[in-house]
């Protein structure tokens, strides 16, 4: 009986467990026959919101969400796949219009019949959907955002390129300007040193070190703590390092100057004109350059020397021409004194024999002024060994020479110096120093005259003109000219027209003109100013005269 | 023989005085000029031997200068100088042009009165020589060109019939020409003709030479 109620309890029991089954599945399941629902379970039913058994009999296409899902599901089953196993996703439609995305999986009962019945399991998949749609997303942007980090880095990298090779440019030109600098600085004919802002030598150029007499910068920094240096003006000595420190310039001033004397043993003293320049970096100080003037200083010591000697046989050559000047103006009255007694001791012979003492007295005077004409004699005779040998004396060296001595004081005043080369290779033969004292004289004059009279724009012009014998210079101003009263009366003693003149300047100047053979004269022009001649031998001239004295 | 003519010049009124007052106490009469060129303009018409005391320092015209012009006027005039300066050079100058002396002042008197006459002894003498000359040429002149001839002939001792053969004519007609020729001369011998023209000739070459 248990077999048999079993069997038919079996029997019964098997088709109501799959019943169960069927109804109490928890995925959706359907039984389906030409795309017609047949029978529906409950977890489908719900899943697409349908009441019990309201889904059976309706076509399949009411829970396909288009015609065109349902179209091709269609198409699939028409050529339904071999292994009789169709599945797929797609979504469907609840009663209500929601989509869900759904797993479909199903097979025909009797595969060679494609309009026999067929078993459909479907799946809610929409939250799996839901999820793989996001993860799709974040996976899009997340490809989105590598994309763009992909493009930043290649700007990045482009930009660093670009970085890159403006440093190695810039780096190139460090290099260029630093060579540039190093060759200028080494090279540079004067010297030049570089300090830290403490006043330490830091670099020191070729010119430099030989300045000094250093081998090489150490060598240098022993010699710069050794040696002094003397400051020119305030003569306050100090050490080469120390006075090196004291070139960097003071806080708001960008250049320090200074003119020393570097002293060491068994060097050359040196003259020195420094300059220190801040340099604005930080660590360093001054840029100190170094020009050597030792030999501009020897140059200016032998032109002050030079001046003095000349200075000194001016003024020699002066009061020897003041004293032939003075003889000479004596010897004429003195003359004249002579010539009157001696006509007188003639033209009064017999009285005077008759008068007692007359002719004592007579003698007496010739005798006192034969002396007197002795004294002026031996005068002449000591200036005259006193004087120089003549010499030839070239013009245009003359001119050149006394204007060049004159330079302090012709400042303001335009000097015009000859130009035609046949007249300037004028030869005289005589006394530089005299020759120069008189054209000093004139041109001196000139400049008086032009200062005290204020002429504007005062010109002092000097000319040359020569003939086949003679050369003439002329000493030419734009002042006042000479009053028209005086005329050549302004060669003769104490004559001036100047406030403090002794008026001899022109007479020792003529005399020294005549004793070359020449004449100094004063022209008269209708121009405005004075015009003053002298005129002199040429020196073949005088050489034949030389010859004639040596025979 | 002709009295010498004495000139001062010198810018100077007190030299000129003086020594125009020096020269008269010894007989000699001076005239004095005190400006070069007036002086100059002068001489161009003056006559008789010439003695000239220049001083060197003039204005416009130095003393070497005047002395150039004076010798070229008249090369028979003996000229003193006159020098405040005693430069060498310039007496040097001064005599090579052909000064007689060169005194520097102040001079003795005596040295300047006795230079002086010596002047113008070497001024009667170089004028004589030059009023010769002139009167010997004023006389050449007034021969025809044939006694001309003659003349340079005989004054170099050739006889009448050298000088007939030389010139192709006879010694006749020679020696009439030589007669007109003494006439025109002023002269009665061969040797004072000689005498009185050989100076005259002692640079000049026979014509017919």
């Amino acid at each position: 009986m248990d077999a048999l109620v079993g069997d038919a309890c079996a029997d019964c029991d098997g088709i109501a467990i799959y019943e169960q089954v069927f109804d109490n599945a928890l995925v959706g399941i359907c039984i389906m026959a030409d795309r017609t629902f047949i029978r529906v379970n409950r977890q489908m039913e719900t899943m697409l919101g349908y009441e019990e058994g309201e889904l059976s009999g309706q076509s399949v296409h009411v829970v396909y969400a288009s015609d065109y899902d349902y179209e091709a599901v269609g198409r699939v089953l028409d050529a339904f796949p071999k292994d009789n196993r169709y599945v797929h996703e797609r979504p469907l439609v609840t009663k209500s219009g929601d989509i869900l995305w759904c797993h479909i999986s199903g097979t025909f009962i009797a595969p060679e019949q494609p309009q026999s019945t067929s078993v459909w399991i479907v799946q809610d998949v929409s939250a799996r959907k839901r999820a793989e749609d996001q993860l799709t997303r974040t996976m899009h942007k997340l490809e989105h955002i590598v994309e763009r980090r992909t493009l930043n880095l290649q700007r990045t990298n482009k930009a660093l390129q670009q970085e890159m090779a403006r440093r190695r440019e810039s780096e190139r030109s460090m290099i260029e300007s630093r060579e540039k600098y190093r060759v200028l600085i080494h090279n540079a004919p004067f010297g030049v040193l570089l300090t830290s802002e403490n006043g330490e030598v830091v670099e020191i150029n070729r010119a430099a070190m030989r300045m000094f007499g250093a081998n090489d910068p150490a060598h240098f920094s022993l010699i710069a703590t050794h040696s002094s240096v003397n400051r020119r003006k305030s003569k306050t000595g100090l050490s080469l390092a120390d006075f090196l420190a004291s070139m960097v310039p003071r806080k708001g001033s960008k250049l320090s100057r200074a003119q020393v004397v570097w002293s060491a043993c068994q060097q050359q003293p040196r003259w020195l004109d420094a300059t220190g320049v801040n340099i604005p970096v930080r660590g360093l100080g001054a840029a100190i350059f170094l020009e050597d003037k030792t030999d501009e200083h020897a140059a200016s010591e032998r032109e002050y020397t030079q001046r003095e000697q000349l200075a000194h046989a001016g003024r020699i050559a002066l009061a020897g021409q003041f004293a032939a000047a003075i003889a000479h103006e004596l010897g004429q009255p003195l003359n004249s004194c002579q010539s009157y007694a001696a006509g007188l001791e003639n033209k009064l012979k017999d009285a005077i024999a008759e008068c007692p003492g007359a002719g004592d007295a007579l003698r007496h005077m010739q005798r006192h002024l034969n002396q007197a004409g002795d004294i002026i004699k031996n005068v002449r005779a000591f200036v005259s060994k006193q004087r120089m040998s003549d010499t030839p004396v070239p013009i245009s060296e003359l001119i050149d020479q006394t204007i060049e001595l004159l330079q302090m004081s012709l400042q303001g005043i335009e000097v015009c110096l000859p130009t035609r080369a046949s007249t300037l290779s004028a030869v005289v033969q005589g006394n530089r120093v005299e020759l120069q004292q008189v054209l000093a004289n004139l041109v001196l004059n000139a400049a008086d005259a032009v200062r005290e009279a204020q002429t504007a724009s005062p010109v002092i012009e000097l000319k040359l003109s020569a003939s086949r014998k003679r050369v003439t210079i002329s000493v030419v101003d734009n002042g006042p000219g000479v009053p028209e009263a005086l005329g050549e009366k302004i060669f003769e003693p104490y004559i001036t027209t100047k406030r403090e003149g002794l008026g001899m300047g022109l007479m020792m100047c003529q005399n020294i003109v005549e004793s070359h053979g020449g004449k100094l004269s004063l022209k008269r022009s209708r121009k405005r100013g004075a015009r003053f001649d002298i005129s002199l031998p040429l020196a073949q001239e005088s050489d034949e005269t030389n010859e004639l004295v040596s025979r | 023989m002709r009295q010498t003519n004495l000139f001062l010049v010198d810018d100077e009124p007190d030299v000129t005085n003086s020594l125009r007052w020096l020269l008269e106490s010894v007989g000699l009469v001076a005239t004095a000029f005190n400006l070069p060129q007036q002086f100059l303009q002068f001489l161009t018409t003056s006559s008789g031997p010439c003695c000239i005391i220049l001083d060197l320092r003039m204005p416009g015209l130095t003393g070497i200068e005047v002395l150039e012009r004076i010798i070229s006027l008249r090369p028979d005039a003996s000229v003193v100088f006159l020098s405040g300066h005693s430069d060498v050079p310039t007496a040097v100058r001064a005599m090579k042009l052909g000064a007689f002396d060169f005194l520097v002042k102040p001079f003795n008197p005596q040295s300047f009165l006795e230079c002086t006459n010596r002047a113008c002894r070497q001024a009667e003498g170089e004028y004589e020589l030059v009023y010769r000359k002139r009167c010997n040429q004023e006389a050449l002149a007034k021969l025809t060109s044939r006694e001309r001839q003659i003349f340079d002939c005989v004054i170099i001792g050739m006889s009448s019939k050298e000088i007939g053969r030389v010139l192709h004519i006879s010694p006749k007609t020679v020696d009439v020409h030589r007669a007109s020729i003494m006439k025109k001369m002023g002269v009665t011998s061969t040797r004072e003709l000689n005498q009185k023209f050989q100076p005259v000739t002692d640079d000049r070459q026979p014509a017919h030479a």
